[in-house]
């Protein structure tokens, strides 16, 4: 009975926060301009922002009505104020808990992407579990403008796009609050999902690939799809993608895997001074295309598929490290962080040495394949 | 003035005397029917029968009043004992009584009686003839159900009583009759069975009905108001039936019924809050299906009492409560429609309610009308016209049909204004101000010294019995507590029986 009490009272204190908090303000609803994205720019010459944006319209055709949208743009010394100036715009307060996306232009994520989201993380309205995108070669306001017809609002479109990208793995999956989670952790990097316009048959839609890698708060350079891939697979967070490989051990078929489920194991070693680091990759994967005669399903040549795609995803994996330990010095692999949760003491020799720990890391990769399956037949479709 | 009180008048030993302070006091009644009688050889005896028209039965009247009494021949007259020779030996119907009060005899006779006025007596017989006509029994039209007994009360005080009777063969099931109403002196009959039902609860009853002081009682809901307790409150204390086997059962549990002539409702009381969920299909169906619309029925009580107010909450308070894409499609049904939200709800929920009224009061063939009325103009046209939004419309088009789910009426529509107009000026905050209010009232509700949320608040196994679901019949061995201390209903035989 007691114990019984106990819990309604718990239930009683954890329900007051839930019911009787938020703002509460009277609005109509139909008063409100629900935005849907954002877009932020820069000009270069008076060094205002430049913020475009989507905003969601609604007009009766017949019985249903159809969603779409429309750009505003405004201008202002800060964020927050150029948020304010977009009302002279648009008439109606904007609302901003349904926003999804927020793109922010390449030029200013390379000068520091810090004043651009403050006030984005900081704003009530906001919602943390925005997406926070880099627009890569254009305007962040041009990835706006150009709509696709299977989502009139292009905002909504990113957000699908994003959602989906569990099975493409060609981008990372970059929430704002994740971004300030990672960027506020020790000497951590990060890398966030970019998106740029391309042709699309005879129209211009948004496409949503590869990464934009940070150090610190500046970006310092992009990945493409097919890297960011292994840099999931590196940091243990893939769940589906695809492995590639042509004309395996010289024949003339190529194979398509797809990766189920993997388990990355990362060792750090020290050894006399130098810092190394063991990666063991376990991917389960499958056969999902065979382009050729060759079949695969015969154990020698399941071992020598095995032995390529092995190959494969080492080169990747190791080329990929390469460029972020040469090119943009910039640990997005949590490296420094495996050695500071393992070997302290090492990372701490390091710090006060001042070297940059991760380009300092030899590293190791040794991939385990296993292959399950090849779909709906054993057989490749031969010719007769 | 007129007064409809007698019993200070006195009868005397002459029959013309007699007969003129009857015909005074039905002076321009014009259905009083005086008969005149000579009886008895050799001395003939001049005695007079007096009846209404209408309200006696001529048959009766003829063939065993006036017949018999003109074919005896009563030699021996002594005025002492020619009443009782007259009942034990002439007058062949079953209720005779002797009386000489003028109380009696007026009643008597405009309730179909017949009186015999003998000459140089100041006593009557008051002979039962009552001969009006009843309505027959049929099935209850505001409580039908699929299974179980269809039965339902008439008007006539005697019939209902015999339809409760013939459910519960038991001399401990006890009728105590009383006349309410100056003017219309209408029988009260309170029903219970001894042994069960409480007896503080019996004297709280009686005294409650004795402190009636009203010139008519027309139907039971008179009484009802009368006696219930928090005569404010939008919660009914007492309970009101069409049907005997729910009578019976509510008895059986403890409780008392009070049946009313004249009207086919009976009340029963003590009664909680739960009752207003169980149906007394509830019991005769297989108890899984009936848990199941029990929750049912608790679900529509939470909808029709609180849809409205969240909706309007939620639409212009706490946008952010809800997922973008539902935002946006009532965002886009809003847009252009000239009215705050709170109008809108007020004025679909009155035109239901209009609507709903004037279905009641149509005659049937019309009826048809108002659903195409309801359905098209207001609901559609609204909508097209953007005089209304396509969610009001449902939300009230919900609401208005859980109120109608309920087997008993309850203040559901008095509770959701309230609820609409605080959250429309508080939002969420108002409408859970709304709720507690609410809960503490329901809390702090008693009925007859039972408290109105019993078994409520806690969820102990014997509880939820019969008040979240419907155990089976074969588990509910307890009768509800402290409606009664005779608490054993079910032996628990079930295991054994069937091992």
């Amino acid at each position: 009975m007691k114990k019984k009490k106990f819990i309604i009272l718990i239930f009683t204190i954890v329900m007051c926060p839930v019911i009787l908090c938020g703002c509460w303000n009277y609005k109509e609803i139909d008063s409100l301009a629900i935005v849907a994205g954002i877009a932020i720019d820069k000009d270069l010459n008076t060094k205002e922002y430049i913020v475009t944006t989507e905003i969601i319209t609604t007009q009766l055709q017949g019985v249903s009505s159809v969603i779409s949208s429309e750009l505003f743009t405004s201008r202002g010394d800060s964020i927050f104020q150029a948020m304010r100036n977009m009302i002279e715009k648009t008439g109606l307060r904007l609302y901003w808990s349904g926003t999804k996306v927020v793109i922010i232009n390449e030029s200013i994520a390379t000068e520091g992407i810090i004043p651009v989201i403050d006030w984005i993380s900081r704003d009530s309205d906001v919602r943390p579990d925005i997406w926070l995108l880099i627009s890569k070669g254009n305007n962040a306001a041009e990835i706006l403008k150009h709509k696709v017809k299977i989502n009139e609002v292009t905002s909504f479109h990113l957000d699908d796009t994003m959602m989906s990208g569990k099975v493409l793995s060609g981008f990372k999956d970059s929430r704002l609050s994740t971004f300030i989670d990672e960027i506020n952790s020790k000497g951590n990097s990060t890398a966030i999902a970019t998106v740029k316009n391309e042709h699309n048959n005879d129209s211009i839609a948004p496409r949503l690939t590869g990464s934009a890698i940070f150090k610190a708060d500046k970006m310092v350079g992009y990945l493409d799809d097919k890297e960011t891939l292994y840099v999931q697979i590196i940091k243990n967070k893939i769940q589906e993608g695809l492995v590639v490989l042509k004309n395996v051990a010289g024949s003339d078929t190529g194979v398509t895997l797809e990766i189920f489920q993997n388990r990355t194991k990362l060792t750090p070693i020290y050894n006399n001074g130098s810092v190394s680091m063991q990666i063991d990759i376990y991917p389960i994967v499958a056969i999902d295309e065979l382009q050729g005669s060759t079949d695969f399903m015969n154990e020698e040549n399941l071992e020598t598929l095995q032995i390529e795609a092995e190959k494969e995803i080492e080169f990747r994996v190791q080329s990929v490290i390469n460029k972020l330990q040469n090119n943009y010095h910039s640990d997005i692999l949590d490296f420094q962080d495996t050695f500071n949760k393992e070997m302290p003491k090492v990372s701490e020799n390091f710090r006060k040495t001042g070297k940059d720990i991760f380009t300092e890391i030899k590293t190791d990769v040794k991939v385990h394949i296993q292959i399950k399956g090849s779909g709906k037949t054993i057989k490749p479709i031969s010719k007769g | 003035m007129k007064t409809n009180d007698f019993s200070n008048i006195k009868l005397v030993n002459s029959l013309d005397e007699n007969i003129s302070i009857i015909k005074n006091i039905f002076i321009n009644d014009r259905t009083l029917i005086y008969r005149e009688l000579l009886f008895g050889a050799p001395t003939s005896i001049r005695c007079m029968i007096v009846y209404i028209d209408g309200m006696a039965s001529y048959e009766v009247i003829n063939e065993s009043v006036i017949k018999p009494i003109l074919l005896s021949n009563i030699s021996d007259i002594s005025n002492i004992n020619i009443i009782d020779i007259l009942m034990q030996k002439v007058i062949l119907t079953g209720d005779n009584k002797r009386t000489n009060n003028v109380d009696i005899i007026v009643n008597g006779i405009i309730y179909g009686k017949t009186m015999l006025f003998i000459e140089g007596l100041d006593e009557v017989i008051s002979i039962n003839t009552i001969g009006w006509k009843t309505r027959s029994i049929s099935e209850p039209q505001a409580e039908t159900i699929v299974r179980g007994p269809r039965e339902g009360f008439t008007e006539s005080l005697n019939l209902n009583l015999s339809l409760i009777r013939r459910r519960a063969i038991n001399p401990n099931l006890k009728f105590e009759f009383m006349r309410l109403g100056k003017q219309t002196k209408t029988q009260i009959c309170v029903c219970y069975i001894e042994g069960i039902a409480l007896e503080p609860i019996h004297e709280e009853l009686l005294k409650r009905l004795n402190d009636i002081d009203i010139d008519g009682i027309l139907d039971s809901g008179y009484i009802e108001e009368m006696i219930k307790d928090a005569p404010y409150s939008p919660f009914r204390t007492v309970i009101n039936t069409e049907r005997p086997d729910v009578v019976v059962g509510k008895m059986l549990e403890g409780r008392f019924a009070i049946f009313c002539d004249g009207s086919p409702i009976a009340l029963t009381l003590p009664s909680v809050f739960v009752e207003v969920f169980q149906s007394n299909e509830d019991y005769y169906d297989n108890f899984l299906y009936s848990s199941f619309v029990r929750g049912l029925r608790w679900l529509c009580f939470f909808l029709g009492t609180s849809v409205p107010a969240i909706y309007v909450a939620i639409v212009t308070f706490h946008q952010e409560l809800l997922p973008t894409q539902l935002l946006i499609s009532i965002y886009s049904a809003r847009k252009g429609v000239p009215f705050p939200s709170i109008v809108e709800a007020m004025g679909m929920m009155l035109i239901f309610e209009i609507l709903r009224e004037a279905g009641l009061r149509m005659p049937k063939n019309v009826g048809g009308a108002i659903s195409i009325v309801g359905a098209l103009v207001l609901g559609d046209a609204a909508v097209n016209a953007k005089l209304a939004s396509a969610p009001i419309v449902m939300i009230t088009a919900i609401t208005g049909l859980t109120t109608i789910m309920l087997p008993q009426v309850l203040g559901i529509i008095e509770i959701r204004i309230i609820f609409l107009l605080l959250s429309s000026f508080l939002g969420l905050y108002g409408y859970f101000f709304g709720v507690m209010g609410l809960v503490l009232h329901m809390m702090s509700l008693r009925s007859f010294g039972i408290p109105y949320m019993l078994n409520m608040p806690a969820f102990t196994a014997q509880d939820i019995k019969d008040t979240l679901i419907r155990a089976p019949w074969w588990n509910m061995y307890l009768r509800p507590k402290m409606f009664t201390k005779n608490t054993k209903r079910v032996k628990k035989a079930r295991k054994k029986a069937f091992k």
